[in-house]
């Protein structure tokens, strides 16, 4: 369940998200190389599937 | 009078902190949130005593931190009509002596201290009887009892009314001495 | 290559493929003589292809629906009435003819049914005609040699032609016995006939006269309720019967009908004859084939949402005020629609509540929507 193909919503969502956090100061979960664009980082983060968010399926 | 309450509530948790400990973060946001805090029906919210449940967090649209659904236990001190408090007298007026009670100060109004005539003695800081020679200074402890409340949301706003004029209220030493002389009496 | 050879590559890559992409792939399979590998290599490409299409949980279909049905629809004919195919019968096609089955009109401007026949009856032009003529409606007019009203002797003589009787293969005796029984005073004499009125007042004897001779003319002696005139036409090898009119449940009854091609263009006919599955194909069927006849593609799968919506609870339900947009279940976005007003007045006194599940109230109040990015929740994982 957790390991399914995200929709192209939930990916932007995700990577949205996980941005913000790290521009507010939350810890990378993958090592900072290059880029600093928190954006490129959450990218990164979902890539190797480290990203401390999961998305929540069926109403409130 | 102190009590425990549950309560259910949301917590912010900002994504600076999502690497410390979730429970005790939360406790201290918390804290932050509602310590001093007054509720008409609960009182002053004195500390968290025990997280007893957090739910998982949820992120909503325009904010990265975490939404988590709480369920903790929390200290209270509602002072009650006519409940009787012990205390220490903080400051001494002309008008009257600020008792600490706990979290909270009461006013004990000059004419409620002894059914003595009062003079206020401003060199000493203290208030003397005219006929008795009692003295009421700072660091002195009292019992007393609320006669008036009035509970605001802000801690500075709430106003509390003590008087010490009834058998058994007073500065603690008044009172030991009431009890001797009314032994006394009854022995002779 | 056969089939299901395609079938079992198709399976073996776990591709999820509908019959017709099946076909189509065996079909260019031995167009080209693929190999086995190169047959694996195409359904793997045409997998990602195809999983690429799909629509993913989240996406706007009613938006796209809207503007895919939409953009052609500007470019229709403001007015058609062609004379589809068939000549004689007039069929509402083109922009009226979609907003008609978009309102779901109960009565529809020119309902039409096409019927066709089993096997057995299909080539059989005989059989066909008899029955055309027992679905068609013939008055008394259609088979009269000479009509003949005396205003002498106030009466009303007419002439039957026995050739028109056979040629629309009627029966002689049960043409008289209907007349018998909408007509008292009749005088039978072979092939000829003579009414009088009944006249009750002197001075109303002509008009008396005349009015027999309107009704005799229009004496319906043959026909299925509803349906007018009847057309019949060779498609291919077989005998069809285009009518104007419609009449599903008395036809579909005849024998020789083929009741699962036979059809009409009525949805609400389609309904309560067959039922909602059945009316939901219809819309999907007629609305495709207005556009088509216009020269417009547009994906079925639009039309098809279009007919969901419609059909969802049960009855066809029209687009628009008096159907789905008036009764939705938020007030907001009832008033967004049309008349506003009066659904915020009535909510007003009701006491409703919105629940702001919806895209158009959370629009109206600006927040996020449920729809695309805001349709996902998103939560922290649980931290070990």
């Amino acid at each position: 369940m957790t390991k399914s193909k995200l929709t192209r919503f939930e990916r932007a969502r995700i990577i949205g998200a996980r941005a913000l956090q790290l521009s507010m100061g939350a810890k990378p979960m993958v090592e900072v190389t290059g880029s600093l664009d928190p954006i490129d980082i959450a990218i990164r983060e979902l890539k190797e599937n480290v990203i401390p968010l999961e998305v929540r399926h069926g109403p409130e | 009078m102190y009590l425990v309450s549950k309560i259910e509530d949301t917590v912010r948790i900002p994504p600076h902190r999502f690497e410390e400990p979730l429970q005790e973060v939360a406790a201290e946001i918390l804290n932050k949130n509602y310590m001093g805090k007054i509720d008409k029906k609960m009182g002053l919210m004195v500390t968290v005593k025990e997280i007893e449940d957090i739910g998982v967090g949820k992120v909503i649209m325009g904010d990265g931190a975490a939404y988590h659904d709480v369920v903790f236990t929390a200290l209270f001190f509602k002072p009650e009509l006519h409940e009787i408090v012990v205390g220490e007298v903080i400051e001494v007026t002309d008008f009257g002596a600020f008792v600490r009670i706990g979290p909270m100060d009461g006013l004990v109004h000059v004419s409620q201290v002894t059914d003595d005539y009062i003079n206020y003695d401003a060199k000493r800081g203290a208030l003397l009887g005219k006929e008795s020679k009692k003295s009421l200074e700072e660091g002195n402890h009292v019992r007393g009892r609320i006669v008036a409340l009035s509970l605001k949301e802000k801690s500075a706003e709430t106003k509390i009314g003590l008087t010490m004029r009834q058998p058994g209220l007073g500065r603690l030493e008044w009172i030991k001495e009431e009890k001797e002389k009314a032994k006394k009496k009854g022995k002779s | 290559m056969d089939i299901k050879k395609v079938e079992k590559a198709v399976k073996k890559k776990k591709a999820d493929f509908p019959e017709q992409l099946i076909q189509e792939i065996t079909e260019a399979a031995k167009r080209h003589e693929l190999k086995a590998g190169e047959l694996d290599e195409l359904v793997d490409t045409l997998k990602k292809a195809y999983e690429r299409a799909e629509v993913e949980s989240g996406e706007a279909v009613g938006t796209v629906a809207a503007q895919s049905v939409g953009e052609p629809g500007t470019q229709m004919t403001m007015r058609t009435f062609h004379y589809a195919g068939v000549a004689e019968l007039n069929v509402t096609l083109g922009l009226p003819r979609l907003i008609e089955i978009v309102d779901a009109r109960k009565k529809i401007s020119t309902p039409t049914m096409a019927i066709y026949f089993e096997e057995d009856y299909a080539e059989d032009e005989e059989y066909v005609r008899t029955l055309a003529n027992r679905i068609g409606k013939i008055t008394l007019n259609d088979i009269l040699m000479d009509f003949n009203v005396n205003y002498a002797s106030m009466t009303l003589s007419i002439e039957i032609d026995e050739e028109q009787i056979e040629e629309k293969r009627l029966d002689y005796d049960e043409i008289i016995k209907k007349i018998e029984k909408a007509f008292k005073k009749v005088e039978i004499n072979k092939n000829l006939l003579g009414f009088e009125p009944t006249i009750s007042e002197a001075k109303h004897a002509i008009r008396e006269l005349r009015l027999l001779a309107d009704k005799v003319r229009d004496l319906q002696i043959s026909g299925i309720k509803n349906i007018g005139k009847v057309v019949i036409r060779k498609e291919g090898q077989e005998w069809v019967i285009h009518t104007e009119g419609s009449n599903l449940g008395a036809i579909l009854k005849m024998e020789g009908v083929d009741k699962t091609r036979t059809t009409t263009n009525d949805i609400h006919e389609v309904e309560k004859i067959l039922g909602i599955e059945a009316a939901r194909n219809a819309i999907i069927r007629e609305a495709q084939a207005t556009m088509e006849e216009q020269g417009l593609t547009v994906d079925v799968r639009h039309i098809m949402l279009v007919a969901d919506m419609m059909t969802a609870d049960g009855t066809v339900k029209s687009i628009g005020r008096h159907g789905i947009s008036g009764e939705k279940a938020s007030v907001l976005a009832r008033a967004s629609f049309e008349e506003t007003g009066k659904h915020l007045l009535r909510a007003s006194i009701r006491g409703e509540v919105d629940h702001l599940t919806g895209i158009i109230e959370n629009i109206i109040i600006g927040q996020p929507i449920p729809l695309g990015t805001g349709s996902v929740g998103v939560i922290m994982k649980q931290r070990e």
